[in-house]
């Protein structure tokens, strides 16, 4: 067996291990019997849940929430990069404070957005984008910094206007980073829509796993964590799978 | 890159247009936020003259006992994340195969909505500070471990080819050559793993707690306490701020030490 081929196996080994324990754990006696359930009783409520149409007003919400501020992310950072990146004494002066944003607990920022914005989507749309946007700023940004000098002078030589340099050159060079930023800016705004509606809101997923939580439903919370935790899965692979085609032909 | 200047007396860099301009970035923010509460009324914007008063309010009687609080929990989690992050990514890099296995699975950890997951830490600790601290780690500990493995798994076989032919006892060989070529990289890891603690944390206290700051916060919403939460949200960012800074610090010296060793944000 190849070397690439068994480190799948145990890869898959370990994944297929993890799910096993959320079996064995709970059936061992080793925890509450009220707050810890087996998979194999979650799955049936989960199932159920979704074909009731329990999951979908939050499932609505969540996604209408994570799309607006994905595009809304993707909308200004990537512009917001490209100024960083045209102008030094910008990039310079902001380049301590970038480098120290995901340091700071953004969310603080969200019971303050709810005192201004009122209990709806607005608050968690703001918060998920200001998670988002600056992983876009940043790889935009550093995306035309790494364009290869070799294919400026080659636009040179052929003396293209500023705009086709731009336009032929600079911008489909920065394509996979540019990606990798909004790869990125997607997996922060999921992370900030489930969080924020986990910790104050009316709807969304996050809200059906508190909600769940205070009313002690507990296989329903679970069901609605698998959820939260299957589209992110789903997601992540998803991207990560076409960052690998673009790198590769890049 | 921008410290090339630093070295030069002080009176130098004052005329450096970036550090100047630097200084005047969080002035202009100041700024911003003083119009902002003009414009919209104390209803919405406290002043940061209220929300200052507001802290300062507090000092004698919330703000010690639940900072107090907030602080624990952080050294709490941040200790075990450290502890469990280098222990785990150390051994996880100490292996190619097991590097390759467990690293895209560790990765993707890192980039799930894990803080849905509350619930389970509050079953296991009940409403105390140790569900907050343990669910901060489970927030903190992934990027330590990204980068103790990736760190272990750099570090040069020269390098531990020259030990060996020194003849270098595992103790002398761990403390001479491979902690030093891992500390750059681990150094990283600490700084980012601090700050996912901290919003760990925060957001816990924010979910179910009856005191820390992450509380005082909710609380405020409820109150309709501007000032109160315009402080604290001043207050919380600030001290990010400044501990990524004197880790941030602390990096560029261990890199400059090791100049092929740049790891970026």
């Amino acid at each position: 067996m190849s070397e690439a081929a068994r480190v799948r196996l145990a890869r898959w080994a370990v994944i297929l291990a993890a799910v096993a324990a959320l079996e064995v754990i709970p059936r061992s006696g080793l925890g509450d019997a009220i707050t810890l359930i087996p998979l194999s009783e979650i799955i049936p409520e989960f199932f159920e849940l979704l074909v009731e149409g329990e999951f979908t007003p939050h499932l609505v919400a969540t996604g209408g929430a994570f799309v607006l501020a994905f595009l809304l992310a993707a909308a200004t950072g990537i512009p917001l990069g490209f100024l960083l990146w045209r102008y030094r004494l910008l990039r310079r002066t902001l380049d301590p404070y970038l480098t120290t944003y995901y340091a700071i607990p953004i969310f603080a920022f969200y019971p303050l957005l709810l005192a201004v914005l009122g209990f709806n989507i607005l608050p968690v749309v703001v918060i998920s984008w200001a998670w988002a946007v600056v992983a876009v700023i940043l790889n935009t940004a550093i995306g035309l910094g790494e364009v290869p000098e070799v294919l400026v002078k080659v636009g040179r030589s052929l003396s293209l206007s500023r705009w086709k340099v731009l336009s032929r050159i600079f911008f489909p060079a920065a394509v996979p980073y540019v990606f990798t930023g909004l790869k990125l800016g997607m997996i922060y705004a999921l992370i900030g829509v489930i969080a924020s509606e986990f910790v104050l809101s009316t709807r969304g997923l996050g809200y059906l796993v508190s909600y769940n939580y205070v009313n002690f439903s507990t296989a329903a919370m679970y069901s609605a964590m698998f959820l939260i935790l299957f589209l992110a899965i789903l997601l992540n692979w998803t991207l990560s799978a076409i960052e690998r085609r673009l790198y590769a032909h890049g | 890159m921008a410290d090339a200047t630093a070295s030069k007396p002080g009176a130098t860099w004052l005329r450096d247009p970036v550090r100047i301009s630097q200084l005047l970035f969080p002035v202009a923010l100041l700024i911003l936020w003083q119009l902002l509460a003009f414009a919209l009324g104390d209803f919405f914007v406290a002043s940061p003259l209220a929300s200052l008063r507001a802290l300062a309010e507090g000092a004698g009687s919330w703000l010690g006992a639940n900072a107090g609080v907030t602080l624990f929990a952080l050294v709490y989690g941040y200790g075990l994340a450290v502890v469990i992050g280098v222990v785990v990514g150390f051994l996880l890099g100490l292996s190619r195969f097991a590097h390759a296995v467990f690293e895209p699975v560790v990765v993707a950890l890192y980039a799930l909505p894990k803080v849905a997951l509350y619930p389970l830490f509050l079953f296991a600790f009940g409403l105390t500070v140790s569900s907050q601290a343990w669910f901060a780690m489970f927030f903190g500990v992934f990027p330590i471990i990204i980068f103790t493995m990736n760190g272990t798994r750099n570090v040069g076989s020269v390098f531990l080819k020259v030990g060996r032919s020194l003849r270098l006892s595992r103790p002398q060989l761990f403390r001479s050559i491979v902690f030093p070529a891992i500390l750059p990289s681990l150094a990283a890891g600490l700084r980012i793993g601090f700050g996912v603690t901290f919003l760990g944390v925060i957001l816990s206290q924010m979910f179910a707690a009856k005191s820390g700051l992450g509380f005082v916060l909710v609380q405020s919403v409820e109150l309709h306490d501007m000032p109160t939460m315009y402080g604290l949200v001043l207050l919380l960012t600030l001290f990010a701020f400044l501990v990524n800074g004197a880790f941030l610090l602390w990096e560029r010296r261990l890199t400059r030490n090791h100049p092929e060793k740049s790891d970026a944000f």
